[in-house]
């Protein structure tokens, strides 16, 4: 496998050097050379070998005319803060010319940084793969390793052509692709590519330019949550709004007791008093929701688990915290949880963090179901996104209920999940976007 | 940035094509069709099944065509070449469809079959095919095999039409002029080198294989294995096909030589006269009247020479454009098939080979000491011919051993002498070497003859096999006042040959009588040289026009559709040219932006302001709203270019006026 995917490798640097060094046509006349000399081969039965001649002088002539070029051109990249999958992103593109000639029109290419899959990503990728797809992609499997490049690379820029530049002068062009994967994206390098006077192979210069940009999950449609308890009155108010859990009205001044924060003591009171004064305020009572998102994957199905991530975040982006909290828990190499309303953080906290979470593997699903129990006190209601409904996560559901806290339970799966004493949806990973809008919009 | 093809290249294409596969005719009345979109309006908006179904059909085409060729014409890689000539014809359908598209480019997937099971969410890719297409063109017309310098200069034309739209942006013609002129001058030498090249190459292959593995191809002259050493590699491949033979073994002889020198035997003044035909595939090579026997042979690149059996007199159903024959019995044929079945009769007793001359009494200076000592220790002096023949055959088989496996010692290389003298150990071509020579030291005229020994019987094809481990060498003797075999090998030579056969032999035989019957059947379909009639293609007539049907029927009403709306995709946008002109005075719409606040944003000055503003609204009408008959798409076309000059002359206003409030701002 490593041999293979090594020849991969080679074979995938060597195409894209042909496609950086040759223009559309130059590859049209490579293909044309290739045709002339297979079938002129003798050159007594065709006259194959006269086009051969033509197409491998023409090229020959373009690679000198080519040269080694150097356009004496700055670039600096305007990208936005974070971008969103499958939401076109158009960023600009300064071009400073350093040149003291005029530049003719050139062509750019913005390039990410290049990340070759793993051995396991590789496997994973074979395991999930379209059992639809064309033949020579499931036996060879160069397409699949393409398409997991391009996926682990965040997408793909088409080249832009810049118009011509005067000596010394700036120009902007507009750079348009649409993300592909949430997280980190990383643009490493421009190319700056200028054909030949044939129009046939390229002279390229490469400008490194290592920039990164957030990606967030995709989005979707979800219905308006009726979440209970969002109207209850709260004492403290809004002043109370940038102290979460308690407010600032005092209550009482007493005795310290282990395991009172130490920023709770009073210093005046413990200075007359020669011990640990504690000053006690009166308690908040916010709504504080919680939004349970299952890493747990399984069978590396990563559909399955990218569809969850998506069906958080749309959530997280549609309900309408108002003066509550929402907790976002999930697992990663331990516990997390991620609060956001009131001042704390916006839903954009949520959407950042969502848009970096990476399965978990390694732990056992008791530590999210943990995790839960513990908010359980404090939960006004729960929203779990799960990616199986098997018995650890029935019990966890199962313990909410119990606690009476009401809820609504999404399970992305292909297949029909069993029915539990909460009501389940089903979230199909396959057709994402027609599941979700029509999920149970009342927690229960 | 896609490239518009220049007006009629395909056109061009096809009349060049036409021309060089003398199908002028056929190629106007293509280049016609595939230019009526130009005038006709009617556009279909067919989708990728559509293209599908059609490049299906020029596949089947395509695949009929080879098989009809491979099948019906038995012109073996010539066939091939025929099918690559006619190509424009095959794949123009799918060519004709893209211009009636109304998107002019053709889906991929109609192309590959590995992308019409595409992965989900991966958008349709698609291409134009006029520059594809052009290049098969130039293919098909250089696979007619048109031998003219008008070839080259019409190539050399359409090049520089095909490539003038795909110059690089901003540099000079006259760059682009001279760097095309020195590739075009660098091509015309390169054509000639190769040319060259190719010719140096095949003399040099030829007179390799010639030496080394058709050994028996040249009449003038036979290498021998004499000074190889090690043991001589014999192939099992049957080479020819023996039925009807009567007596055995029966030796066919395919060269007769009669000069020795340097381990090799040559025909000195043995030239070759044509054999004049007697019907279609009858050659009278002479008169006699003898039993016949059938052979089966092939042929390398449709020449050979014929093993034949003594006295051969006439040759029947022999199908090769050329027999020529030789004074010392040796036929060779020429402009064949791969594989000839024909007719043998020969009459033992009117032999042809001309009788003994100077040079069948010669024997090198070098050996002749040698071959004078074991004449003596044979005995043979002083006996008549028939008395030598008999004393040095009974001398070879008491005193020799044949072997395959000959070694090298004292490092030297083995000679005839160290076998007369030394070892006496070797192969046919040491007996009928040494045995030539010493009849002819003992005052007996002889030659040396090669051929094959027709001796195993196949089961499986019920007629004789020759393998090339048959081969064998003899010698020709003057005994009596004719020329008689005498075979000197050892008798078991043919039996240790054989004993290094495979123990996969009988499956390589089965494959290989596969193969025989398959190209008999092959040869025998059809005797012309036309082969099948290519009338029985129209059988793929019914299925292109259902094809046809079913894409067009579909489409009808979005033909309609496409007629009473005018669908931005129908055509060109009519704010084109002002899109462009903005463009070129550096102010170019960014992707995906609307139309109107983008032109409301750009600096101009109030009066040109409003009329842009008013060019969008009318846009935005065109393009949106389907119902609307105001404006037409003429009318928007002319606002907008007539802004577009405005802008312009602003622009240049403002350039000739710095001080100017609105002008184009620099970029």
């Amino acid at each position: 496998m490593p041999r293979t995917l090594k020849a991969f490798a080679r074979v995938y640097r060597w195409s894209q050097w042909a496609d950086r060094r040759f223009t559309p046509a130059g590859i049209g006349v490579v293909y044309l050379m290739i045709a002339a000399g297979v079938f002129g081969v003798d050159a007594g039965r065709t006259m194959g070998f006269q086009v051969f001649s033509v197409a491998a002088a023409l090229l020959i002539c373009a690679w000198i005319g080519a040269g080694r070029s150097r356009p004496g051109l700055r670039i600096e990249r305007r990208l936005p803060d974070q971008a969103t999958v499958g939401v076109p992103l158009i960023y600009r593109l300064v071009l400073r010319s350093q040149s003291n000639w005029a530049l003719p029109r050139l062509v750019i290419r913005d390039e990410f940084e290049d990340r070759f899959p793993t051995r396991d990503e590789f496997a994973a990728a074979g395991r999930q793969q379209d059992p639809s797809g064309n033949f020579f992609d499931r036996r060879v499997g160069y397409p699949r390793w393409v398409a997991l490049v391009r996926r682990l690379r965040g997408g793909t820029i088409e080249p832009v052509s810049t118009p011509a530049l005067p000596p010394k002068t700036d120009a902007t062009v507009d750079v348009a692709f649409v993300p592909e994967r949430r997280g980190v994206v990383r643009l490493a390098r421009a190319r700056v590519l200028r054909p030949d006077p044939l129009g046939l192979i390229n002279a390229v210069t490469t400008l490194a330019h290592p920039q990164s940009l957030l990606v967030l999950p995709r989005l979707y449609d979800v219905p308006a949550i009726e979440l209970p308890g969002s109207r209850r009155h709260h004492p403290g108010g809004l002043q109370a709004a940038q102290q979460v859990g308690e407010s600032q009205e005092f209550l009482q001044l007493r005795d310290y007791r282990p395991g009172d924060p130490i920023k709770r003591l009073h210093w005046p009171s413990t200075a007359r008093a020669g011990r640990p004064i504690v000053k006690e305020t009166s308690e908040e009572f916010f709504a504080r929701y919680g939004l349970v998102l299952d890493t747990f994957i399984a069978n590396d199905d990563e559909i399955a688990f990218e569809a969850a991530v998506s069906a958080a975040a749309s959530l997280t982006a549609r309900l309408a915290l108002g003066d509550a909290l929402l907790d976002l828990m999930f697992v990663e190499d331990r516990a997390l949880t991620v609060t956001a309303g009131r001042g704390i953080a916006s839903a954009g906290a949520l959407l950042r963090e969502l848009a970096e979470v990476a399965p978990c593997r390694d732990r056992p699903f008791d530590v999210l179901a943990t995790r839960v129990s513990e908010h359980a006190s404090r939960m006004s209601a729960c929203i779990h996104v799960l990616l199986a409904f098997d018995a650890p996560r029935r019990d966890m559901v199962q313990a909410l209920r119990v606690a009476g806290v009401p809820q609504i339970v999404l399970v992305v799966a292909r297949e029909d999940v069993a029915e539990a004493e909460v009501p389940v949806h089903r979230i199909d990973p396959d057709r994402l976007a027609e599941t979700l809008v029509a999920m149970p919009a009342r927690c229960r | 940035m896609p490239v518009k093809t220049p007006p009629f290249l395909v056109a061009l294409g096809l009349v060049f094509w036409g021309w060089a596969a003398g199908l002028l005719l056929p190629a106007l009345a293509l280049a016609l069709v595939i230019e009526s979109p130009r005038i006709a309006k009617a556009r279909w908006s067919f989708d990728g099944k559509d293209f599908e179904r059609v490049a299906d059909l020029c596949s089947i085409a395509f695949l009929v065509l080879m098989a009809w060729q491979w099948f019906g014409s038995r012109n073996g890689p010539a066939g091939l070449v025929v099918v690559l000539t006619w190509l424009p014809i095959v794949f123009i359908a799918i060519l004709l469809m893209q211009r009636f598209d109304a998107r002019n480019a053709t889906p991929l997937s109609a192309l590959f079959w590995s992308l019409r099971r595409r992965r989900a969410n991966t958008p349709p890719r698609s291409l134009p095919l006029d520059y594809p297409f052009f290049c098969l063109c130039l293919v098909s017309a250089a696979c007619a095999n048109q031998r003219s310098m008008w070839f080259f200069g019409g190539l050399v034309l359409l090049a520089v039409y095909a490539l003038y739209p795909l110059r690089a942006e901003g540099r000079r013609f006259g760059t682009w002029g001279v760097a095309l002129g020195l590739a075009l001058g660098l091509a015309y030498l390169l054509q000639i080198g190769i040319l060259q090249a190719q010719e140096q190459v095949e003399s040099f292959v030829m007179e390799y294989l010639r030496d080394r593995v058709f050994g028996r191809s040249d009449p003038f002259r036979a290498h021998t294995a004499i000074g190889d050493v090690g043991r001589v590699k014999l192939s099992d491949r049957i080479l020819f096909r023996v039925a009807g033979a009567k007596t055995l073994p029966l030796k066919l002889r395919d060269g007769t030589f009669n000069v020795y020198a340097h381990d090799s035997w040559f025909a000195q003044g043995s030239n070759f006269r044509p054999v004049p035909p007697e019907g279609a595939s009858s050659w009278v090579i002479g008169e006699g009247v003898g039993p016949s026997m059938q052979i089966s042979t092939w042929l390398m690149r449709g020449r050979a020479m014929l093993p034949l059996p003594p006295g051969t007199f006439r040759l029947d159903g022999l199908n090769v454009g050329r027999v020529e024959a030789n004074s010392f019995g040796s036929v060779r044929v020429s402009e064949g098939p791969d594989l000839v079945l024909f007719s043998v009769r020969s009459d033992l007793a009117r032999e042809r080979d001309a009788g003994p001359e100077p040079a069948d009494l010669q024997v090198p200076k070098r050996i002749e000491a040698a071959l004078m000592q074991v004449l003596t220790e044979a005995g043979g002096q002083g006996l008549p011919p028939a008395g030598v023949a008999r004393t040095l055959q009974r001398f070879f088989q008491e005193r020799f051993a044949y072997t395959l496996k000959l070694d090298a010692r004292e490092g030297g290389r083995r000679t005839l002498e160290r076998f007369l003298l030394d070892d006496r150990r070797g192969h046919c071509e040491y007996f009928a070497s040494a045995a030539t020579l010493l009849l002819r030291a003992a005052g007996v005229p002889a030659r040396y003859a090669t051929g094959y020994v027709v001796e195993e019987w196949s089961p499986l094809e019920r007629q004789f096999v020759v393998r090339a481990r048959h081969a064998h060498a003899w010698t020709l003797a003057w005994i009596d006042g004719r020329w008689r075999e005498v075979d000197a090998t050892p008798v078991g030579w043919f039996a240790a040959e054989a004993e290094a056969e495979p123990a996969w032999r009988p499956a390589a035989d089965f494959f290989s009588w596969l193969g025989f019957a398959f190209q008999r059947w092959r040869v025998s379909g059809d005797e012309s040289d036309e082969g099948m009639s290519p009338y029985w293609l129209l059988a793929i007539i019914p299925l292109a026009a259902w094809v046809a049907w079913r894409v067009t029927r579909r489409n009808r009403v979005k033909l309609q559709a496409a007629t009473a709306s005018p669908d931005a995709a129908a055509g060109p946008s009519p704010i084109e040219p002002l899109l462009e002109r903005l463009e070129a005075l550096g102010f170019r719409r960014p992707a995906a932006a609307p139309v109107r606040p983008w032109l409301q944003s750009l600096p101009l000055s109030p009066a040109l302001q409003s009329a842009a503003t008013a060019v969008a609204h009318n846009y935005a009408r065109w393009r949106f709203d389907p119902a609307t008959t105001e404006p037409s798409a003429d009318s928007l076309r002319t606002q907008a270019t007539d802004l577009a000059q405005r802008i312009e002359a602003e622009a240049a206003d403002a350039s000739r006026d710095p001080s100017s409030r609105h002008g184009a701002p620099a970029v």
